[in-house]
């Protein structure tokens, strides 16, 4: 079984471009991608690519030739949808691909066009990876979703929407130096706790803003990087995926995300580490309470007491274990198909020191991502090694 | 060498796209509740006489909600129609603000949503007359069924809750 090295990656900067078409937006990410890994074009064996609302936001399907042509790649290409996990699968299965022998050069990436529908349009848009019949007819909607689930947190294990703030306020400043993400500036505890409120108890600024953009990841298998040379520090060593009942309230718990549990234990065990190992993650805060929710999964933090993690400065940048150093999906922003690829890409940056915010990890030797799709219904973790 | 001049630069035809383009209501997102059109129609047709119900799996006694085809514990297909309780607590809820799906449009937010704990099983569904400030988790509430105004040749039903008096 050949080890998975991340050869390079590339991301367009994250934002506001409704003027522009996911397949400019990730021809963008691929140079940047390809520039990096200096690894040929012809050498790609095949293209995954993730996407979630394609159809929905500019009328395309059959994503997987168009962004073939659009990365200049001429090898066979297929499209992952799994929600907001949709890159993070097609992460999962490229690493196997390699593996298994299959291909020794995988291109790995996402995008998605989403502010050229609108504020609303986009929400609307976000909506359909909830149960459509049984959970949208009844007014469920998806920063409702994560309300219940906030709720239900604080019911059963206490924490305030002032705890939720600081992971809000941490993803903000550790944007601030990332020139890729949407928001590049701080916020304070009040900005959150007086923004408009969306879905109670969460308002405006526990959820990650709606964001365009594109990520993309050379991953080759070990023989190749070594044949020619390349410069590849980090190796994807582990990778899992789990899965829920579709619908929230099919759930024996709301505040806790089985799916992401079982990611992490395989990823975990796929490459020999434990959680104690992991200095550095990427997790998926959709929204605040979304990224206690993951470090509890990922048994980064005790169940019921990661919601003070940020607050008591465990998780900020200069804390024990940092999370979201690239500014999260919050700060960074949520271009939906993109964000799986990019925390690879940010995470193996970090790693490699290569990011603005190295500096804060400069010891670590093993990084986590974690995407999550819909309410946690699908989701993928992977862990990321360096050579040191 | 070919001549690329335009060669009615003066006069092109001019072709337009709609400002707006109204689309067919293709879909009108609930179910179609007949028994030719859905294996669940009787969920539907109890629901119409006033009884909410679910399906449960004779083989290994497992209470689903939405009602299955087959049961995703023991991948037995031998279902039966049981009764739920109409009156439940609520699990969680939260208040709708925005960022409402295609088709609730009709809704006025804000509007609570919530979890509701019938017991056998929980389900999501509106809170009707109540407000977030209002609830706490746990308050006991009660089955409303609703008839659907839409465009279906037959009459279509579905569930929310109210607080309990
Ligand atoms: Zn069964």
């Amino acid at each position: 079984m050949s080890d998975v090295r991340v050869a390079g990656a590339g991301l367009t900067a994250f934002g506001h471009s409704p003027e522009r078409t996911s397949r400019d937006l990730f021809a963008e990410a691929t140079i940047a991608a390809f520039e990096d890994a200096d690894v040929p074009r012809a050498d790609v064996d095949a293209l995954l690519y993730g996407n979630f609302m394609g159809e929905l936001s500019e009328h395309q399907g059959h994503h997987g030739p168009l962004m073939a042509e659009a990365a200049g790649v001429q090898a066979p290409a297929t499209r992952y949808e799994s929600a907001c996990a949709s890159s993070g699968t097609a992460v999962r299965d490229a690493v196997m691909r390699i593996r298994n022998g299959e291909d020794d050069v995988v291109l790995v990436g996402g995008a998605e066009r989403m502010t050229n529908l609108g504020t609303a349009g986009a929400t609307e848009a976000l909506a359909i990876a909830a149960d459509d019949l049984w959970e949208v007819r009844a007014g469920m909607t998806f920063p409702g979703a994560y309300a219940l689930m906030a709720q239900a947190y604080f019911d059963e294990y206490g924490g305030e929407h002032e705890d939720l703030a600081h992971v809000a306020m941490k993803n903000h400043e550790n944007a601030l130096t990332n020139e890729k993400a949407q928001y590049q500036s701080a916020i304070e505890i009040e900005d959150v706790l007086e923004a408009p409120p969306v879905s109670e108890p969460l308002g405006l600024y526990d959820s990650c803003p709606i964001s365009d953009g594109a990520a993309a990841a050379v991953l080759v298998s070990e023989d190749y990087a070594e044949e020619h040379g390349l410069d590849a520090p980090v190796s994807i060593s582990g990778t899992g995926q789990g899965g829920d009942r579709m619908a929230l309230h099919d759930r024996e718990y709301l505040a806790r995300s089985p799916a992401a549990r079982e990611a992490g234990a395989e990823a975990y065990a796929d490459a020999g580490v434990d959680a104690a190992d992991v200095d550095v993650a990427e997790v998926h805060d959709c929204f605040t309470i979304a990224e206690v929710l993951a470090l509890e999964a990922l048994d980064l933090e005790p169940v019921g007491e990661g919601i003070s993690a940020a607050r008591d400065g465990r998780t900020t940048a200069d804390g024990e274990t940092p999370i979201n150093l690239s500014g999260g999906l919050k700060a960074k922003g949520h271009p939906v198909g993109a964000t799986g690829v990019s925390q690879i890409a940010e995470l193996a940056d970090l790693l490699a020191g290569d990011h603005p915010n190295s500096e804060f990890v400069s010891d670590a030797t093993t990084g986590v991502a974690h995407n999550a799709g819909g309410t946690v219904a699908s989701a993928t973790v992977h862990v990321l090694e360096v050579d040191r | 060498m070919t001549d690329t001049t335009d060669s009615n630069s003066g006069k092109r035809e001019r072709i337009s796209v709609p400002e707006e383009i109204e689309l067919p209501r293709l879909l009108d997102f609930y179910d179609l509740q007949t028994e030719d059109q859905t294996q669940i129609h009787e969920f539907y047709d109890n629901l119409q006489e006033g009884q909410l119900t679910t399906t449960q799996c004779c083989d290994c006694e497992e209470i689903h909600f939405p009602p299955r085809i087959v049961c995703p514990e023991c991948t037995g297909d031998n279902l039966e129609y049981v009764e739920l309780p109409h009156e439940g607590e609520l699990f969680a809820f939260s208040e709708v603000r925005g960022g409402l799906p295609l088709g609730l449009s009709e809704h006025d937010v804000p509007y609570v949503v919530a979890a509701v704990d019938l017991g056998p099983i929980k389900l999501s569904a509106r809170i009707d007359d109540a407000s977030y400030g209002d609830l706490e988790i746990g308050d006991p509430v009660e089955l409303k069924i609703v008839e659907i105004d839409g465009p279906a040749d037959h009459k279509r039903f579905f569930y929310r809750f109210v607080p309990q008096r």
